[in-house]
This record gives C-alpha cells, structure tokens and sequence, in this order.
C-alpha cells in the first residue's frame, strides 16, 4: 500500500460492543494502525480538539448529538479530516444527508469489513494526500476527489 | 134505667078486659111482677153482658196497646229497613262504580296486556339483536386487540430494526476477525475466544429481541396468571428503551416501596399497556428540552396502583375524555393511528381495572392504572 507509516484513527459510536470489534478489524487488516474510540459525539468533539486524525469513523445515530451533526462539527472544525458515516439498514436518506453534509463515505450497517477497511484505506490515502498537497509536495498524486463523487453515484 | 123504665109504662093488655077486679088485678100483679123478673132477668143478663163488654173491651184496650207497641216496634223496624236499604242502594250504587271503574280496569289490562305481549316480542327480537351485536362487537374488540397489537408492533419496528441490525453487525465484524486471525495464521486464542463468546452474547441479545417481538405478536388466546407488575414494566421498557434511549429520554422506575404488586392478566397484553403508554409519552416529549418519563407502582389497598407520568406539554384542556376513544388523535395524520390508547383502555377494563389520565397543560400528562390485585389461588383460565 502507497501510504501512510502510522495511520491514526477515531471510532465514535456508542455500542460498547462495536467499539471493540471494529478497532480490531482494522489492527488485523490495516497494521500498523492506531484507533481511538469514543462512546458519544460529545466525547469525540473533545478529542478532535486535541488532536488531528487521518480519518474519524461515526455511528449517525446516538443519543445526544448524532452523526450528522457531529459531522457538521468535524467540517468546520478539521475541514481536512475525512469523515466516514455509518448509517442503519436501508436508511438511504440518511447516506444522502452524510454525503451532502461532506462525508467522504459513507457505510451501511450491518457492516461489510472488506467494503469498509477499503474505504477507509482510500480515505486516509486522501486524507494525507490533501495535507500532502497543502503543504505542496507529491503534487503528481491526484484521483481521490474523482474516487468520492464516484461513490456518491 | 131507661130499659127498665120501658117495661114498666108500656100497654097493659090485662086491663082492657075487667080495670077494676080484684083478679083482675091480681093477674095484673103476676104478671106485672112476672115482667119485673124477666126485666131482672134481662137486667142481669144486660149487666152480665155488659161486665162481658166491659171485658172484652178492656182485653181490646189491651190488645190495642199491644199493637200500639208492636206498630211502634214495627215503625223502628221499618226506619231501619229504609235507613239499610238506602246504605245498601249506596252500596249498590258504589259498586255498580266500582264495577264499571273494575271494567275500564279490565279493559286497560287488557290493552296493556296486549301492549306487553308486543313490548316482549320487540324486545326479544331487541335481546337477539342486542346479543348479535354484542358477539360482533366482541369480534371487533378481538380484531382490534390484534389490529393494536400490530398498530404496537408498527411502533417498534423501527426502533427494534436498528436494535436488531446492531448484534447482527457486531456478529458480522466479530467472526470476521476471527476469520483474519485464522487465515493470517496469528493464532491468538485468548482473543479468538473472545471474539467468539461475544459472538455469543451478540446472538442471545438478538434472539431475545425476537422471541419477545415473536410471542408479543402472536394471536393466541390470551392466558393469564399471575403477573408481577414490576416485572411487566421492566420488559415493556426492554422492547422500546432504544428509541427512548436515542431521544434521550430519561425513564425514572420508582422502586416499590412495600409489597410487590402481583395481578392476574396477561402478561403480553399488559406489556402491551405499557408500550403504549410509553410510546405516547416518547412523542409528548419530541419538543421537550429535557425528557423525563417517570413510573411508579405500589399496593393501594387491594389494588396495584401504577403511574406513568411524562413531564411534556400535558393533554389539551376538554380532550382528556376523548383520548382514549379508538382512531382519536391528536399526532398529524398518519403519525399515529388512533388506536393505542383505546386499546390499552380495553385491556386495562378486561383485566377488571381502570385507566384516566390527569394533565396540567403544559406541565406534563400522568396515566393512572388501577388492576385488582391477584388473590392467593392459583388462576389457569383462558379469556376468549
């Protein structure tokens, strides 16, 4: 893979038990990675303040604030961090708002792992691409923005 | 005496022969004297006849004083006779009336006997029809109870899709792992077995959800036994607390203070209350800055007395009588069918109890359940 060293991640969700299934999923599939999990949006939002993530992965619903408003935070608050929505079973409409509201993907449960750890490859590849281009290296590295409309057909 | 006296001056037929003669006058004497004894005689016989007139005439005054009293007895007698008999022409007369009143009487019976045979023909013919009715109503209460239960069912289904479709991905994402750890040759036990056994716990948390959503929907006969109260609210709350959950509604159950209510019902039905109430209260609250639901129940008496009360805008003033008829409401339409309410009402009165509501506007509603409590016999009944 063309990336990225140690990839840094956020999990928001507030199962306990996918906090600990998915974290594993990507140790085994995208080491060496390192995950940090959260159990609300609020807690998330704490943790953004601190740090910059390659990539946040987020539940839509929880109670308190959801996903998508979550999402709205990470976009003006870490423009350049993709995002990565997990929406319930069939709830379209709900992937339609993430995508508008500036999700890089998004992921419908119940969750595909190979369809998921790809994603997320991708978006850590663009996220450190985007930083890659604002601080004016590896200019010849282009695609990703493609890669997202791509997905939102 | 003049009769006497008669006698004595009357014709001397003696003297026209020799007035004169001694004989004559001798003969005279005789025969005078012989008229003197037949005047004596005839005086007697007179003064015989007289002492007789003078008796008979005494025992005639006897006898007319006799009839005197008897007329008078008779006059009193006759008074009375006409005193009776004008009563009894009274008499009469009141009891031709009677007797003619006794014959408007009859004839009134009869007419309203008459009536009355036609009253109980309509009203048999009314009893048959009240008694279909009935049967039909029963009907529909049945269809009812079971259009409620998946009018209840509906409510869920969202919020138990996403509670089902989270075990299931966990599931999917664990054996997953599992699956890199083998194919990747990292046999690390310790965490394989871990995987696995919250696999486990994945599986049983989505098979419990379907069982309870299974028998909840089920159109069986409804079997009741002894019900702990408490026990009903916990499984209620177990079927929706993820939406209330993900509304951030806060659900506050009191504990019991005293004795555990116990009641004889049906469990799924009484969940089913409970539901209702619950999922009424989840969309009061949709505009509530802070959402609280609070239950609440306790032995009253020789009641269980429950109380789930919600601290959202209450029920419109005038409103709380209609809130429980069926297809009443007050959510836009399509939001809600009308129906949750009044079956809860309808299972709470089948279970012998009593539901109402008392609501401040704008300072929340609160529902009241009343249910007997269960006796110490053991109930194996089937309601039909």
């Amino acid at each position: 893979m063309a990336v990225i060293g140690q990839a840094h991640v956020l999990i928001v969700d507030d199962d306990p038990a996918l906090l600990e299934a998915l974290p594993e999923t990507l140790r085994l599939r995208l080491d060496p990675i390192e995950v940090d999990v959260c159990d609300s949006a609020a807690a998330a939002l704490e943790r953004i303040e601190t740090r910059d993530y390659d990539a946040i992965v987020t539940d839509i619903k929880m109670p308190g604030m959801d996903g998508l408003a979550l999402l709205a935070q990470i976009q003006e608050r870490r423009p350049s961090t993709p995002t990565l929505l997990i929406t319930g079973h069939g709830e379209d409409d709900l992937a339609a708002r993430a995508l508008e509201g500036g999700a890089y993907d998004y992921i419908s449960k119940p969750i595909d792992r190979d369809q998921f750890v790809e994603s997320l490859e991708r978006a850590i590849g663009r996220g450190g691409l985007t930083i890659s281009l604002n601080s004016g290296r590896e200019a010849a590295m282009t695609g990703a923005p493609g890669r997202r409309s791509a997905r939102r057909d | 005496m003049a009769v006497a006296g008669t006698a004595l001056a009357g014709p001397y037929p003696a003297s026209e022969e020799a007035p004169g003669s001694h004989d004559h006058l001798r003969e005279r004497v005789r025969e005078l004297e012989g008229r003197v004894q037949q005047a004596e005689q005839r005086r007697r016989a007179i003064l015989h006849m007289m002492g007789d007139l003078n008796e008979s005439n005494r025992r005639l005054a006897d006898q007319r004083k006799a009839m005197l009293h008897i007329l008078g007895d008779y006059e009193q007698d006759r008074r009375r006779l006409a005193r009776q008999t004008a009563r009894l022409d009274n008499s009469r007369r009141a009891l031709l009336h009677i007797l003619q009143d006794s014959h408007h009487s009859n004839m009134r019976l009869e007419a309203s006997r008459k009536a009355m045979i036609h009253i109980m023909g309509d009203l048999r013919e009314t009893t048959a029809e009240i008694q279909r009715r009935e049967q039909e109503l029963r009907d529909k209460q049945e269809q009812l109870v079971q259009a409620g239960k998946l009018a209840t069912l509906g409510e869920l289904t969202t919020g138990v899709a996403h509670e089902l479709n989270n075990p299931l991905n966990n599931i999917g994402l664990f054996v997953g792992n599992v699956i890199d750890h083998v194919r990747m040759r990292r046999i690390d036990e310790e965490q394989i077995l871990h995987d696995l056994q919250k696999v486990v716990e994945q599986v049983k948390k989505a098979t419990e959800i379907i069982t309870h959503l299974r028998t909840f929907g089920r159109a069986a006969p409804a079997t009741v036994r002894r019900v702990g109260v408490q026990d009903v609210i916990e499984r209620s709350l177990s079927l929706i607390q993820e939406q209330l959950r993900l509304r951030q509604i806060q659900v506050q159950v009191d504990p019991v203070e005293g004795p555990e209510p116990v009641v004889v019902g049906n469990s799924i039905q009484l969940e089913q209350v409970f539901i209702n109430l619950l999922a009424n209260a989840r969309d009061a609250l949709e505009l509530e800055p802070r959402k609280l639901i609070r239950i609440q129940s306790r032995v009253t008496g020789d009641l269980a007395v429950v109380t789930v009360s919600d601290n959202g805008p209450g029920i419109p003033e005038g409103l709380e009588e209609r809130i429980f008829d069926p297809f009443f409401t007050t959510k836009d339409v399509g939001a809600g069918t009308g129906l949750g309410l009044s079956i809860t009402y309808g299972i709470i009165k089948e279970h012998g109890g009593t539901i109402g509501v008392v609501s401040v506007p704008g300072d929340g509603a609160s529902f009241r359940i009343e249910l007997p409590l269960a006796g110490d016999e053991q109930p194996s009944q089937v309601w039909q």
